[in-house]
């Protein structure tokens, strides 16, 4: 190497030693810190106080709940993930057949991940059975027999 | 000194060369696994969302084309007797928005597609709860339009959340909801400005401390378009003071336009904090 | 070396060279590729692709800087040196798909040009942690691939061998723009500290070699020597020097490399036509002075290499009195014929 390369690689160096430190502790320095929010979706909803029965899925819970004087119950879903559907609609089934599903009880809609309450009718929905319903694509997601 | 003496045009390194090279690419071979599987093992871990590409779905609802393009399903009534919806934003091929398109098809029916029941085929995207769909003229989205107006108690039930702050980042939900791994974050931030600026309707992403989202479309204090005025803030922590509206399932922020959209930022080198946004002639700027 | 021009002189360790290169990639590639699809699996191809090129060709990039100061300190890492243009090709492929891809991904199918959605999507150059990192990415890649394509020693004699020299020492800018379009890019948005760790750990080895590497070139170039006499500087004993072999001297920041070779003493120019490699720790073989980074030869007694090669080096005076060595440090014009300095009693 002639004296000028050695002289120009000197210089390089000196300038590389200063600059990279200083480029990565400034880069580490302003990654970004997000601040969670509060969130209002799904909207606030109070849980009745005794869970009657509880399923328990890879994705989600479901909790049949009800009040101390069994006047009221309640379908509690708690997802545990988000969901991978275009929709999810949750039917309690009165028929058999989920061909019409609209012929079903529609309980509600699950929207994004996070704790839902939907007053049931208080009409035995212990031993009943509900779908969890994918509209658009009009087929079953999952099953939940209490 | 050693009398062994590399040349790289002869065939063969002298042993002692050879040796100690096969020594470094010993020792170079687990450097490199190792840094391999750290960084695969190591990257976040990427969302769930789906985009059903090159599959075509024929979804049927009524069309809005404010706040922003949407086709609102409607699922029928619960045991209430309440209606529920399931709104889906359009958006368009690539990096546009669906304004366009839906401006072209009304032109070619010669009909205006607002509160009207239409038939929209398209490619849907979806993650967490939300659905949005791509709408493509190559695929003939128009199936089928009703001749009147849908009925005024299926249209879109709005409720004043009232003036709030938010804190979140500006995403764009096509990419966000299926089609880019990641959709968010500073790695993504060219492609969602570049969605957003081709009209894809820009969301505001809130997470809470549990890890979970609520997604707000974010429009101007009239529901004027604010895909200019956002530009600088995308895929960004930011702090936007808006008046939240919230149509059925989806929340809209409506900028309020003498207010400010903050960023959010660890240490702030060299930046305005802030924007002061315009809004006329239905566009927002900053 | 050669009189003209072939794409690639094959030979065995160029194969060799080329064939643990291609391995190693392939194994790192599969393994990255792999374990993402199981362990992440909700992952696209595109990004999979994006990131495994890019860390690939960033891993590589460290190794091919320290391949210089490394057979500085250490001639076994010659070898590593003879093909590392190999090594620096690979590394430009893999990064030009890292960035076609991304090019594509990010700006293609919106109302702008690709290329003009890069440089105006994101314009906050007035802000770190909001600076467009994809340019710094774009104008490092431009920068790997004039090295890349001038890399065949066809264009290290049409440039000159200076211009050459100067476009290929880019490659520093060029690794300072990659570890900017890193921190500013993907650590903005991985929150693993491993990922900084890992850049930090790189730059800190390549930094040090250099340094170290140098610190003991400059100590070389500041020795220093008794006043000359006629002329003629005393640099060291005639036992200090093997035959066939050198030692080199610095006067006045030039170096020197005094060649013994049957009974003989003869001086030329320490660099090498071809690219600078020190001829003073080269060896004589089949009386000619061998470099020791590409095997160029030059004759000792005119410093021109044997026919039908053109290159030639500067020659100078020695001269042997007793034991002790003097050199005269004024050269003679390249090629030019000097006797050698006689050796007595050896």
């Amino acid at each position: 190497m002639v004296k000028q390369l050695r002289k120009r690689h000197l210089q390089v160096w000196a300038v590389l030693l200063l600059l990279i430190p200083c480029a990565i502790i400034a880069g580490w320095l302003v990654i970004p810190n997000q601040q969670p929010g509060n969130l209002l979706q799904p909207q606030e909803s109070t849980a009745l106080q005794v869970i009657l029965k509880s399923v328990q899925k890879e994705n989600y819970i479901v909790n049949l709940r009800t009040n101390n004087d069994r006047s009221a119950s309640q379908l509690e879903w708690i997802n545990k993930s988000a969901l991978t559907s275009p929709s999810a609609l949750i039917y309690k089934l009165t028929n058999t057949s989920t061909k019409d599903i609209s012929s079903n009880d529609l309980i509600g809609r699950i929207d994004v991940k996070g704790t839902y309450h939907f007053p049931l009718k208080n009409d035995s929905a212990v031993n009943n059975k509900f779908v969890l319903y994918d509209i658009i694509h009009q087929q079953v997601i999952d099953t939940i027999n209490f | 000194m050693n009398n062994e003496f590399y040349i790289g045009w002869l065939p063969k390194a002298p042993g002692g060369f050879a040796k100690h090279i096969k020594k470094v690419l010993l020792a170079l071979l687990p450097v490199m696994i190792i840094v391999g599987i750290t960084l695969a093992l190591l990257q976040k871990k990427f969302d769930t969302g789906n985009f059903e590409f090159g599959k075509l779905t024929e979804v049927k609802g009524i069309y809005f084309n404010k706040p922003v393009p949407m086709i609102k399903v409607v699922n029928g009534k619960d045991i209430w007797g309440n209606i529920s919806y399931l709104g889906i934003p359009l958006v368009g091929y690539g990096k546009h928005g669906a304004e366009g398109i839906m401006m072209e098809l009304e032109k070619e029916k010669n009909i205006s597609l607002t509160q009207k029941e239409i038939t929209l085929k398209g490619t849907l995207i979806y993650n967490d709860g939300k659905t949005i769909m791509q709408v493509n003229e190559d695929d003939n989205p128009l199936v089928h339009v009703a001749d009147s107006k849908a009925a005024n108690e299926l249209l879109q039930q709005q409720k004043d959340l009232g003036v709030s702050k938010v804190k979140g980042e500006i995403i764009d939900p096509k990419c966000y909801f299926g089609v880019m791994k990641p959709g968010e974050g500073k790695v993504h931030r060219d492609c969602a400005i570049r969605c957003i600026l081709g009209g894809i309707p820009p969301m505001m992403k809130v997470r809470n401390e549990k890890g979970e989202n609520n997604y707000y479309l974010v429009v101007g204090p009239n529901g004027e378009n604010m895909n200019n005025a956002v530009q600088d803030y995308v895929g960004e922590p930011v702090e936007i003071e808006a008046n939240l509206v919230q149509y059925d399932d989806w929340i809209v922020m409506y900028v309020k336009s003498d207010k400010l959209i903050s960023r959010i930022s660890t240490l702030a080198l060299l930046r305005n904090e802030t924007a002061i946004i315009s809004c006329t002639m239905g566009n927002c700027n900053k | 070396m050669s009189a003209s021009y072939q794409a690639i002189g094959w030979n065995r360790q160029k194969k060799r060279y080329d064939w643990f290169i291609a391995g190693f990639c392939a194994l790192y590639l599969s393994i990255f590729i792999v374990l993402t699809a199981i362990f992440n699996s909700q992952y696209t191809f595109e990004t999979v692709l994006i990131r495994s090129t890019s860390t690939l060709a960033i891993l590589i990039l460290h190794v091919i800087l320290c391949i210089g100061p490394l057979s500085r300190l250490n001639s076994k890492f010659l070898p590593l040196l003879y093909n590392r243009r190999h090594l620096g090709v690979t590394m430009f492929f893999l990064a030009a798909i890292h960035g076609t891809f991304s090019i594509i991904h990010f700006h293609a199918l919106g109302d702008v040009n690709p290329f003009v959605s890069l440089f105006t999507s994101n314009t906050n150059y007035n802000s770190l942690h909001g600076f467009p990192f994809q340019a710094l990415g774009f104008f490092a890649l431009i920068i790997f691939f004039l090295m890349a394509i001038t890399s065949h020693d066809f264009w290290l004699h049409n440039l000159s061998p200076k211009v050459w020299k100067t476009l290929h020492m880019f490659v520093y800018l060029a690794y300072f723009l990659v570890i900017m379009h890193v921190m500013l890019g993907a650590i903005q948005y991985e929150s693993h500290p491993v990922f900084v760790i890992m850049i930090a750990m790189g730059a800190i080895t390549v930094i040090s070699l250099h340094l170290i590497t140098g610190l003991k070139e400059v100590k070389k170039d500041n020795a220093r020597f008794d006043p000359a006499k006629n002329g003629f500087v005393s640099v060291c004993d005639i036992n200090e020097i093997e035959e066939s072999r050198a030692k080199i001297f610095c006067i006045d920041k030039e170096r020197i490399a005094v060649y013994r070779f049957e009974n003989s003493l003869y001086a030329i120019h320490n660099v090498c036509k071809h690219q600078g490699g020190p001829l003073g720790e080269g060896k004589i073989i089949d009386g000619c002075i061998t470099c020791p980074w590409h095997g160029y030869q030059y004759l000792p007694n005119n410093g021109q290499s044997p026919p039908p090669f053109k290159e030639k080096v500067s020659t100078y005076d020695v001269m042997v009195e007793g034991t002790k060595v003097w050199l005269n440090p004024s050269p003679f014009p390249e090629g030019t014929e000097r006797p050698g300095a006689l050796i007595n009693n050896k």
